[in-house]
């Protein structure tokens, strides 16, 4: 693993144009949070048969094997690991050595559409918990992992850093305790669940910009 | 070897690999007739097509004797028949596109990252070592604290304001995709002393990527550590490494203190010495802050009005504190610091327009040049404006500052003043309508003066009403053990307060006090318990002091414009204010004094007004303008205030 004062973190996710369709964007940071690269996808859209073919599985062929795969090979910087917001992303997993973390964060980003993957805040289950403003049960992270087809989620492992709650891949390349240690030297410098929010306002200014 | 498979040859023959016959057999038993050494073509073969040769067939056979001759010689009548078995059904193949693959198009951007925090160079050694080497790897932080950090995170983040003027999408997108402020300020190698307020985060935010701006936030809602803070961020990233600042000489020390206070790593060097060590100051590259103050400009212009490829210095940020030093555009002043090389240009002030909008005009001229024209009507100013200034009032932002409470103390004269102020009056009118047009703006000046100075004090008897009000009120400061502050215009009238107060151990800041020692009489005030009172002069102490240790403000005089004295009031009444600021308006009825207020208060009125009206302006900045607006005083209106005509030649 390279050295903390070395080491680059990416963040990818997905975003949905309702007109558009979807369009990946990856962040690359450095260990102060400071962006090195960013690439954005043009928006892509499953045809008919595509949806009727993959089925269950489309999602996880279109934002991790398509798009996130893309993404990853497309940067020049290899970053030590990889996060994502979004679970069909890790699917890209069989495709890239680098490890894919997923990240359950709770805010709604704008320009999100229904999903149902749409994340459900899981940041520190102890706090504004009371009667007065329930919860839609939260599930868990694996939970949510479990929800989307075409993807071994039995490599991945639930991990907390900091106040986030990750799933961490164990990779015979890169064990869960390395990511986790990268992880954790940087959680001074990058709030792990707020790049994406700069992911979303990159990729939408490039599409005005498009 | 292998057999053959006809029916008709097979029992007699076998044939090698080549299909060349090897032996003959007898069918019915098997027995081996003859076996072929070698072999040569057989005309018994079956036409067309021979379906097997004998090579080098040599030995003789008996073939009248064989019956097989007459077989292999007949022909073979082979007959053919066919059956219709009906046409094939035609299938039809639907085939669907299911691209592996599809090329997904990616637009990619690379950002320059150079992080090189300064270091600091024969500076005051214990401020740097108490902040983490910036030079440190993270690794080299304990664990812990990054954990207390991440368990710290807020739930909104101030995001780096994009300008509007930055065009391609590559800067664009540098922008929105650093940091939010809060990440920033909040690295263990940046060390804050104080935790700073949201409004001040967007104004970091607002300055960061602004190459011409105006900071114009109310007085004492923290410019300067905004500048500072933009400032240290910004040679952080590596994208400033040689910044002027410009600020009246007065605040130079000041500046410095708060440097050292915000950006303790940053090496800061004041241009000041001789001519030629000034020389030398301005052209050193390897020190990151330099201040200048804008008397030492116009001294100095040969020093840096030189282009870049004469040697002349290129500042990447030139920020010019109090501003309104240079909105008269034909100053000296203005000329020179328009005369700086430089890639960025902010203006700090928190009057951006005292006396009409055209004072914006000349801030301009140092921002962007020819951005603005003096005549401009008001509506269309703020509308080009608005992007470039950020403007916050304490009652928008600072809602638990503790209030400011003004009470206007009108008093009469005594009866000494009285008379020497009626006589003095009546002569110089006399005096000045004599004048006809010969008569001057200072020689209205000059009356006023008069007749202000014997409001404060009369002249022959030393008599003051204003005095004794306010030794009674510092009186009851002194006993609660609080501190005031005493402005007033001319030294000679803090001079004799010092006289009338000394039981209150009073301390001086003004013209005559040396820049060297007023950091002694700041440090007094604040320390000294027995300390209760400081005299200060609006000209040196309305701007750039942190005096919130103050409760009380004394406005012995008035100022002829009110902008200066909400400078002066808002020393004490300030961040780090820890209760109310009670400011007393001294007011002499039936004098000058309050034909000057009557003024200033309807003008300023009417500007509201008319600025009230105007807020429609689709820039979220455009009440910059009303805000920070206050008409000083006219030609007209101080020839009007002994009811003078302004002679004609000096109308044109």
């Amino acid at each position: 693993m390279a050295s903390e004062a070395t080491a680059y973190f990416g963040f990818l996710t997905v975003t949905e144009n309702p007109r558009c369709g979807l369009i990946g964007g990856y962040l690359v940071l450095n260990h102060a949070g400071r962006p090195v690269e960013f690439h954005c996808t043009s928006p892509i859209r499953p045809n008919r048969a595509q949806e009727i073919l993959y089925g269950a599985t489309l999602e996880a062929f279109l934002y991790g094997e398509q798009i996130a795969q893309t993404l990853i090979n497309r940067a020049k910087i290899k970053p030590v690991v990889v996060i994502s917001d979004m679970p069909q992303v890790l699917a890209a997993q069989e495709f890239v050595k680098t490890p894919l973390v997923f990240i359950a964060k709770s805010q709604k980003r704008s320009g999100d559409q229904e999903n149902k993957f749409k994340i459900v805040p899981q940041e520190d289950s102890s706090e504004e918990n009371n009667d007065e403003n329930p919860k839609i049960s939260t599930p868990s992270i694996s939970e949510m992992l479990t929800c989307v087809s075409g993807i071994n989620m039995s490599r991945w492992s639930e991990q907390k850093v900091g106040r986030r709650q990750l799933a961490v891949p164990e990779l015979s390349t890169c064990p869960a305790t390395e990511t986790i240690a990268a992880l954790e030297l940087v959680t001074h410098a990058i709030d792990l669940a707020e790049p994406f929010e700069r992911i979303c306002l990159a990729v939408e200014e490039a599409q005005k910009a498009a | 070897m292998q057999t053959l498979l006809s029916e008709k040859f097979v029992s007699p023959f076998a044939v090698d690999d080549n299909n060349n016959v090897t032996h003959l057999s007898d069918s019915s038993n098997g027995t081996l007739l003859k076996t072929f050494e070698t072999c040569e073509m057989l005309d018994f073969v079956p036409k067309p097509t021979p379906l097997y040769s004998v090579h080098r067939f040599q030995i003789p056979v008996a073939v009248a004797d064989n019956p097989w001759n007459h077989l292999l010689s007949q022909k073979n009548d082979l007959r053919t028949q066919s059956i219709s078995v009906g046409t094939s059904p035609k299938i039809c193949v639907a085939s669907m596109p299911i691209t592996v693959r599809t090329k997904i198009d990616v637009r990619s951007f690379c950002f320059l990252v150079t992080e090189t925090p300064p270091q600091k160079n024969g500076r005051d050694e214990s401020a740097t070592t108490s902040a983490v080497s910036p030079q440190e790897t993270i690794s080299e932080l304990p664990l812990e604290s990054h954990q207390e950090d991440a368990a710290n995170l807020p739930t909104k983040y101030t995001r780096i304001n994009v300008p509007r003027d930055a065009i391609k999408l590559e800067d664009r997108l540098n922008y929105l995709l650093q940091p939010p402020l809060e990440l920033l300020l909040g690295q263990p190698t940046l060390e804050m002393p104080f935790e700073p307020f949201p409004y001040q985060r967007s104004g970091v935010s607002f300055l960061y990527a602004a190459h011409h701006a105006i900071l114009a936030d109310e007085m004492g809602l923290g410019k300067t550590m905004q500048a500072i803070t933009t400032i240290r961020l910004l040679i952080r990233s590596g994208e400033l490494r040689n910044i002027l600042l410009v600020c009246p000489k007065p605040l130079v020390t000041n500046w410095q203190r708060e440097f050292n206070l915000w950006a303790p790593e940053i090496n800061v060097q004041v241009i000041e010495g001789t001519p030629a060590r000034r020389k030398w100051l301005w052209q050193l590259d390897n020190v990151p802050v330099r201040i200048a103050n804008y008397e030492l400009l116009n001294r100095d212009l040969e020093y840096f009005d030189r282009p870049r490829s004469q040697g002349g210095p290129h500042f990447d940020l030139v920020v010019l504190d109090e501003s309104q030093r240079i909105k008269n555009q034909n100053s000296a002043t203005s000329h020179a610091v328009r005369a700086l090389s430089r890639s960025r240009s902010w203006a700090l002030t928190g009057t951006p327009v005292e006396n009409s909008p055209n004072d914006l005009v000349g801030i301009f001229e140092f921002l962007s040049p020819g951005y603005l024209s003096t005549g401009m009507k008001t509506s269309t100013m703020s509308e080009l404006v608005g992007d470039y200034i950020l403007r916050r009032t304490k009652d928008k932002v600072l809602t638990d500052l503790p209030p400011k409470i003004i009470r206007d103390a009108n008093l009469e004269l005594t009866a000494s003043q009285k008379t020497t102020y009626a006589q003095a009056e009546e002569d110089g009118t006399i005096r000045l309508n004599d004048m006809g047009d010969s008569l001057t703006i200072q020689n209205v000046f000059e009356l006023v003066l008069r007749l202000k100075q014997i409001c404060n004090f009369d002249p022959l008897t030393g008599d003051s009403a204003k005095l004794e009000r306010l030794l009674a009120d510092i009186e009851e400061v002194a006993a609660s053990g609080r501190k005031a502050i005493i402005f007033s215009q001319w030294v000679e009238t803090l001079i004799k307060l010092r006289d009338y107060l000394a039981d209150y151990h009073p301390v001086e800041y003004h013209g005559k006090i040396p820049s060297k020692q007023r950091d002694d009489v700041i440090r007094k005030f604040r320390d000294n318990k027995d300390c209760h009172v400081i005299l200060m002069s609006y000209g040196a102490g309305s701007v750039g002091l942190n005096l919130q240790f103050a409760s009380y403000v004394f406005l012995f005089d008035r100022w002829w414009n009110p902008a200066v004295e909400d400078q002066a009031i808002n020393r004490a009444h300030r961040i780090g204010a820890a209760e109310p600021v009670t400011v007393t308006r001294f007011l002499i009825a039936d004098t000058i004094e309050e034909r000057i207020d009557k003024v200033l208060q309807s003008k300023r009125e009417l500007f509201e007004e008319i600025m009230s009206c105007a807020q429609g302006f689709t820039s979220p900045h455009a009440h910059a303008l009303s805000g920070g607006m206050s008409h000083g005083m006219s030609q007209e209106d101080i020839f009007g205030l002994f009811n003078l005509k302004v002679p004609r030649v000096r109308k044109n």
